[in-house]
């Protein structure tokens, strides 16, 4: 109970600040105020009587997104209980990936838009650069997931097919046995709505005229490419005796965890570009394409105009020029920032930064998550608690896993 | 592990911990994967289905010149090749298919010099082993092989009854009986007399004979969705070896009843029939291979018979009883070799060919073996009067039975990972290096048995 009464008012702030915020002429990050519908409509806040379900709240998120974000959503019904959900694997993943590291991805108890992950995001340092592109990855996939879900009707994949008349045909001509032209259609080009949706919606504040929105830009397009390489096409032969009569394709969209894993190696390998001065747009550099989609018609046709589509091909043909001269400049895939991370050791409440002190650390470990490292030299101390863990789980047909509620003992060690 | 800070809200702890990890649904399974299988043959299928019903149905008729139909079919089958992709793999073909007319016109002219059709035999597995080594870039020659095969499979069964009835059959039966629109594509095999009887008495077009055509059908795409989706969602990537040998394995397994019952919705569309039932809808049956008795095999021998029936038939009826003046041996190597040959010599297959030829033989020997010695009815084909003191229903011969039923499940996973496209990569030795040798090890006491 408590917990809504603090939400409802926590929506009027939150109403309240989208609007103060950007009039801010500090304004980094305002394109990341959409974060805040990660935690709206919190299940325990949903109303038993309200029949719209998750969508009713998340309605009222409303306040914290930009007007054209407010149009997709208005447009995609359905978009805002992806993007809910892409915001909260987003968090989910980012946690899990710094689990055991000084700066683990705390979030706000409640947050009010891009303070979701604290002031860290004021900082144009790599863990930012996580951030942005976990992120809009994780809307892509989401989006993507939605679609084939069905859950947002303008990508259904019903649509598509219609624009497919050869395999409409009854075989004739061209519909060849399933070899000559496999073509990316139907279902298959979710992915595709997905990156052209969170570009539209998570890019919908960069500009891209300063450095700090062009790292914004290049981490959110990192994140989605990711995404969209993984997605994989699998194809298999059938025929006699392992021949290839027939070749039939279809697709994979991996578990957000291969992602976040990815992205992770590429934080540790992130590029220092340099802060200082605005580079010419260089457009052969950049291999930003915008994935071949015909279907994204369903979102785009009435939406973006031939002038924009030329503003958009400016907005992401820019080349990051690298830190140290003699270093390959930035890739597509590659996360980039331009300010070293402050320490994440002691408390900061500039940048919302917690401090290591009260954080588990393993004492028998040498690597980050190890007491030396994770406490920063200050010691830590040892107790033992009374810990929650899931066991004897059996597996019951079909399907499910059911386990029991285990209280042990454990040792654990925590920062001074 | 976690620290809870409330006893209270556990539940909501378990479910947003249980959230995070995001798994590949059955619903991402049906969305990604089983309907764009199924739609990426949807042309396949309804270009081998509509011509041969409608020919079916021309054939029920009676009243058509049996000259007509002859050409016609054989147009179905080259309408059926046409839509392959490579150009080149089109014009091999038809190049295989006229050498084949001319070799067994020629052969036919010289018969009065020599007594058999060997040389001719002897081109075409020549040519095939150059195909699959030489003359074609594999992606071309995999996507034609199959093709091949049945076309080779054919001529050479023709070339033994030409010698046999001393008669050469017309050029448009020939024509029909090589490019028959219902077996061009996959098969199965059926022989000359077999195609000449169909016209004699097709079966009849009712509603019941496309209720089987649906059932068959929908048989064939539920195993193309197991081979392509289900066995990889069942079975993950990080289960244990032995899981994904078998998984592998029966990836490839529903590949091939896949591609068997297509087959057979192609030769149950144009009428061919060879089920001996008389039941409305099992009449309409052609019965390529049986699953139930490949995944649940009692023996290899049994496997390697149902796996195709047609192909057996005439592995047994053209080569086998062929050689077998030389001896039951010899006659067992040349069926597995010349298996081999009609499949090029790839090393893949002929392991497998070779491997089963040994460790069937190597099942049926130590059974007998133990069928004498103990009087235990174990034999790989059931005695027909059992004579043996134990009878099937015994306890200790059940077990015997089930040992070696498991034995051959695992050698059918053993066999079966070399099929997967993986060994390509990996190699033979390296794949069966990973199982241990599991199999040559349970065929080494075998021969103990035996010894």
């Amino acid at each position: 109970m408590k917990v809504t009464v603090i939400f409802v008012m926590n929506l009027f702030v939150l109403t309240a600040l989208g609007d103060v915020t950007n009039a801010r002429s500090k304004n980094r990050g305002k394109g990341s105020m959409w974060w805040g519908i990660a935690k709206a409509g919190e299940p325990n806040n949903l109303s038993p009587i309200s029949p719209g379900g998750v969508y009713m709240d998340l309605s009222s998120a409303h306040g914290t997104l930009r007007r054209k974000q407010r149009r997709l959503a208005r447009e995609n019904p359905g978009l805002l209980v992806a993007l809910h959900k892409g915001a909260n694997n987003a968090i989910h993943e980012c946690q899990h990936q710094f689990r055991n590291q000084r700066w683990n991805c705390s979030t706000r108890a409640f947050p009010r838009g891009k303070n979701l992950f604290g002031k860290i995001v004021d900082k144009g340092c790599r863990e930012t650069a996580f951030i942005y592109a976990i992120t809009s990855a994780a809307v892509t996939h989401a989006i993507a997931r939605a679609c084939s879900e069905g859950s947002i009707d303008t990508c259904n994949c019903e649509t598509h097919y219609k624009g497919r008349p050869h395999v409409s045909g009854n075989g004739g001509g061209a519909a060849v046995a399933g070899v000559r032209d496999f073509e990316w259609g139907g279902c298959s080009d979710n992915i595709g709505f997905g990156f052209t949706v969170s570009r539209e919606f998570v890019d919908a504040g960069e500009r891209g005229k300063t450095i700090r929105e062009k790292m914004n830009l290049h981490n959110n397009e990192a994140g989605r490419w990711h995404v969209k390489d993984q997605m994989r096409q699998e194809c298999k032969c059938h025929g006699m005796s392992g021949s290839c009569t027939i070749k039939t394709c279809w697709m994979r969209l991996p578990p957000f965890r291969v992602i976040g894993d990815l992205l992770k190696d590429r934080f540790d390998g992130a590029s220092h570009v340099a802060a200082s001065g605005h580079h010419r747009n260089n457009n052969n550099a950049h291999q930003n394409r915008p994935p071949k989609n015909p279907k994204l018609n369903a979102i785009s046709s009435n939406s973006i105009h031939s002038k924009r589509e030329n503003r958009r091909k400016h907005k992401y043909g820019f080349q990051l020029k690298p830190f140290n001269p003699e270093h390959k400049p930035p890739g597509t895939k590659d996360l980039v920032y331009y300010e070293m991370s402050p320490g994440f050791c002691e408390k900061n409440p500039k940048l919302g930064i917690q401090g290591t002190h009260g954080r588990l650390c393993n004492d028998t470990s040498m690597g980050v998550d190890g007491c030396d490292i994770m406490c920063c030299g200050r010691g830590y101390r040892t107790q033992e608690v009374v810990v929650f863990e899931r066991c004897n789980c059996t597996f019951h047909w079909c399907c499910e896993v059911k386990c029991d509620v285990c209280r042990t003992k454990r040792t654990i060690h925590t920062c001074v | 592990m976690s620290i809870i800070p409330e006893d209270g809200d556990l539940e909501e702890y378990f479910r947003e911990y249980s959230d995070m990890y995001y798994e590949e649904t059955a619903l991402d399974i049906w969305n990604n994967c089983v309907v764009l299988s199924i739609l990426s043959v949807v042309p396949s299928v309804l270009s081998l289905v509509v011509p041969n019903l409608v020919f079916g149905c021309l054939v029920s008729t009676g009243f058509i010149p049996l000259s007509v139909l002859h050409f016609s079919t054989g147009c179905i089958g080259i309408y059926l090749v046409s839509t392959l992709e490579s150009h080149f793999g089109k014009i091999v073909l038809l190049f295989c298919w006229i050498i084949s007319y001319v070799l067994l016109y020629t052969g036919f002219q010289l018969k009065k010099y020599s007594k058999s059709s060997i040389s001719l035999k002897l081109t075409f597995i020549i040519l095939l082993v150059l195909c699959e080594y030489y003359l074609i870039e594999a992606e071309v020659w995999l996507q034609i092989r199959g093709i091949v095969m049945v076309l080779v499979m054919k001529v050479l069964s023709l070339a033994d009854d030409i010698n046999k009835l001393d008669a050469m059959p017309g050029f448009i039966q020939y024509f029909g009986y090589t490019l028959c629109g219902a077996n061009v594509m996959f098969g199965p095999w059926i022989s000359f007399s077999d195609y000449l009887n169909f016209y004699k008495k097709p079966t009849k077009k009712n509603l019941i004979w496309i209720c089987a055509i649906v059932k068959v059908l929908t048989t064939s795409l539920f195993f193309l969705t197991l081979s392509n989706c289900w066995s990889g969602y069942i079975i993950s990537d990080d289960a244990n070896r032995w899981l994904i040998a078998y998984k592998e394995a029966f990836a490839f397994r529903t590949s091939h009843y896949f591609i068997s019952y297509l087959a057979e919705v192609g030769m149950i569309a144009a009428g061919f029939t060879n089920s001996s039932k008389r039941d409305s809808l099992n009449q309409y049956r052609f019965v390529i291979t049986e699953p139930l008795e490949i995944e649940f095999p009692s023996s290899l021998s049994i496997v390697v018979k149902k796996w195709n029936q047609p192909m057996h038939d005439f592995l047994k009826k053209y080569v086998y009883y062929s050689w077998l003046g030389f001896g039951k041996f010899y006659a067992i190597l040349a069926t597995f070799l010349i298996s081999s040959l009609l499949h090029g010599l790839e090393l893949k297959v002929s392991m497998v060919l070779v491997s089963i030829g040994v460790f069937s033989y190597l099942q049926v020997v130590p059974r007998d073996r133990i069928a004498e010695i103990f009087d235990y009815c174990v034999r790989v084909r059931p005695c027909k009067d059992c004579k043996h003191k134990y009878k099937r229903d015994n306890i200790r011969v059940r077990i015997i039975l089930l040992i070696y039923s498991l034995a051959t499940v695992f050698h059918l996973a053993y066999l079966g990972v070399l099929m997967d496209p993986s060994t390509n990569e990996i190699g033979i030795y390296e794949k069966w290096q990973n199982l241990y040798f599991i199999s040559h090890i349970v065929m080494f006491f075998n021969v103990m048995v035996i010894l």
